[in-house]
């Protein structure tokens, strides 16, 4: 072990410190990269406000969502007292939207994080692995990518019958790994080379140890991003699957669910169809806009710029 | 040297591929005694880092060390050991550091997390502990504020910096043998000549050995006591350092000394070896370095030279080496009519 009493006569002529100044942690250092553009800034805005909005909505929802307000009554047009109009039971379509959002999004968000980490280890251990085992592992992927996933989704969810909201963030997950771990594959295959790994080995650390310290970490970045549009693809997919019937399941509003309301009587009641669509498409923009901010931002070069 | 720390006997490793065998490393032996320096020079693809690798059986696949290869260290048979044993060598009693400061070094952990981590690998340090230690280390190779160094990312710092951390982890269980594979290489000039006195500081403060791989003779003469010269995947010549640049044996080596540029050269043009290494799949028959040896005879290509002793502690593996040391004045290329 090294004795303290040589250290200070080891000591070597000092080199000139250059003055650092990089305390951020590197999620501000992100977010502060996203915030510089215009772009990336109306994303950000946008999905926060969305998110409050969801966290919000039993306090912001004027009305009981699934209450008929006026039984009989019908869908009515936008108006001072329901901006978004009501649906054709009479509930209040704002309140829908906003208790559907939450819904929406936690399935999208959960769903995406589960694809993600599936994705994120399979993918990893395969890249990392090399020879016989990652190219086994690959091919399994590429098998599971030829079947659609819609098709892969309705046929589960037509055998299975009614599905709980749980049971949909579940499939929509572990039906969405498979391009995540195509990435993560190449992430962690690239890194086998690279020599800190060999230095890492060469120091005694033992696989597991090189595959958390050194392949997960720099696999997350990449990862990071195609999670990001896992979330808006997730959102739009959920609302397919509502749409169809086949998502989450009635009287729970998402937005799929409100369309689905609106479907057969939509040349006259547009507010069914117009205003949780517009949710939806201007959702999955601002995800995907965060993602391609995120792929610049994480960048190593402007990461790393002071 | 009776007991040397190292002893590496017959040491052959092949690069299996469709193309065919790459005889990388071809029938190496050499030893390092407790505390010595040695040096392994050649030019790039002459098989000197493969074998670094090798000791540490490091060598990925397709590469393999074939049967009949020994490394003895410390009693045992490297070649020997099982992953989790040879896991307890690396690192701890023989450890390694690279060319590539820049590269060798994990971007998303500061320096000091790297250098404890080796601590926590071989001696189950805590946290805490280890992170004292690499305080300590981080000191030990003169990196200046050590405690606010050790949470600096290594792009933080500078290439010489870098390298002094890649050596402060190498050192942190005080290994009996260092590996440095091309340490100066990618430093300029003047953080070389301070990390080569810190190797030698390192040496004297804890006997350490260390085996110092380089193209670079300059650096050889500074640092070693012995070297060995590689070509072609095999030694070529070995020699105690003042043997080797007073009286070298190869015309290898001779090649290499004159391509090196000297204090004191008036505009005289620098001598380079003609051609280049043969890629390892195709070494030529006979003796591998005659397609570029000025002094090249039939025998050559008819016969591969075996290194044969010359003094004490010099050997060479060449013809002329054999047959009573001729004056090697005449190019013998007129010779070379087959």
């Amino acid at each position: 072990m090294a004795d303290t009493p040589v250290v200070a006569s080891l000591a070597i002529p000092a080199l000139p410190t250059p003055a650092s100044s990089l305390s951020s942690t590197p999620f501000s250092r992100l977010l502060h990269l996203m915030w510089r553009e215009r772009s990336g800034r109306w994303a950000l805005l946008f999905l926060a406000l969305l998110v409050a909005a969801a966290l919000a909505a039993p306090w912001l929802a004027p009305f009981d969502p699934a209450r008929p307000l006026d039984p009989g009554a019908g869908a009515a047009g936008p108006s001072l007292s329901h901006w978004f109009g009501t649906d054709l039971t009479s509930r209040d379509v704002l309140s829908r939207m906003l208790y559907g959002s939450r819904v929406s999004l936690a399935v999208a968000a959960l769903a995406a994080l589960l694809a993600s980490i599936v994705g994120l280890l399979y993918g990893g251990v395969a890249g990392f692995a090399g020879g016989r085992t990652d190219g086994a592992m690959m091919r399994l992927i590429d098998a599971l990518l030829a079947i659609p996933r819609i098709l892969l989704l309705l046929t589960v969810l037509a055998l299975w019958g009614t599905v709980n909201v749980r049971a949909l963030i579940l499939l929509i997950g572990l039906t969405g790994w498979f391009s995540v771990a195509r990435l993560a594959r190449a992430e962690a295959s690239a890194l086998r080379e690279r020599e800190f790994v060999l230095a890492a080995r060469a120091l005694g650390a033992a696989p597991w140890r090189v595959f958390v310290r050194y392949v997960l970490p720099h696999a997350t970045g990449p990862v990071l991003v195609a999670a990001t549009i896992a979330i808006g693809q997730v959102v739009v997919l959920e609302a397919g699957l509502s749409y169809l019937g086949y998502g989450v399941p009635q009287p729970t509003p998402t937005w799929g669910n409100i369309i689905r309301d609106g479907r057969e009587t939509i040349a006259s009641t547009w507010w069914l169809t117009v205003f949780p669509g517009l949710a939806l498409v201007g959702t999955a923009l601002a995800v995907n806009t965060v993602a391609d901010r995120l792929r610049a931002a994480l960048n190593p070069r402007q990461l790393h710029a002071p | 040297m009776t007991d040397p720390l190292l002893r590496v006997e017959h040491l052959r490793t092949y690069f299996h591929s469709p193309a065919g065998i790459a005889r990388a490393v071809d029938d190496v032996s050499f030893s390092i005694g407790r505390g010595e320096t040695v040096g392994v020079v050649g030019e790039s693809g002459c098989g000197k880092s493969v074998t670094a690798l090798s000791l540490l059986r490091l060598i990925q696949a397709p590469g393999r060390i074939e049967a009949g290869s020994h490394i003895w260290f410390e009693g045992r048979d490297l070649l020997t050991l099982g992953a989790e044993d040879i896991r307890q060598v690396r690192g701890n009693r023989i450890a390694m550091i690279f060319q590539e400061p820049m590269t060798a070094l994990n971007p998303v952990f500061t320096v000091g997390d790297q250098i404890a981590e080796v601590a926590r690998v071989h001696d189950g340090a805590s946290r805490k502990a280890a992170w004292e230690r690499a305080v300590e280390m981080l000191a030990l190779v003169g990196i200046p504020s050590p405690r606010e160094r050790a949470s600096n990312y290594p792009h933080q710092m500078s290439g010489g910096m870098r390298q002094r951390v890649l050596i402060a982890m190498a050192l942190v269980m005080n290994p009996a043998l260092l590996i440095a594979d091309e340490p100066t290489t990618a430093l300029d000039v003047t953080i070389q000549a301070q990390i080569l006195e810190l190797l030698a500081k390192v040496q004297q403060a804890f006997g350490t050995a260390i085996l110092l791989i380089t193209h670079d003779l300059g650096v050889v003469a500074e640092t070693a006591s012995r070297v060995v010269v590689m070509y072609g995947g095999q030694v070529v010549e070995e020699a105690p350092v003042r043997t080797l640049f007073a009286d070298p044996g190869h015309p290898y080596t001779k090649g290499l000394m004159q391509a090196m540029p000297r204090v004191g050269m008036d505009r005289e043009r620098l001598t380079t070896i003609p051609g280049s290494v043969p890629p390892p799949t195709a070494w030529p028959t006979g003796c591998r370095f005659r397609d570029r040896c000025g002094f090249a005879w039939p025998r050559c290509e008819a016969e591969a030279p075996a290194l044969v002793p010359i003094s004490a502690g010099h050997a060479a593996r060449c013809h002329l080496a054999e047959v009573d040391r001729p004056p090697v004045a005449a190019p013998a290329n007129a010779a070379r009519s087959t």
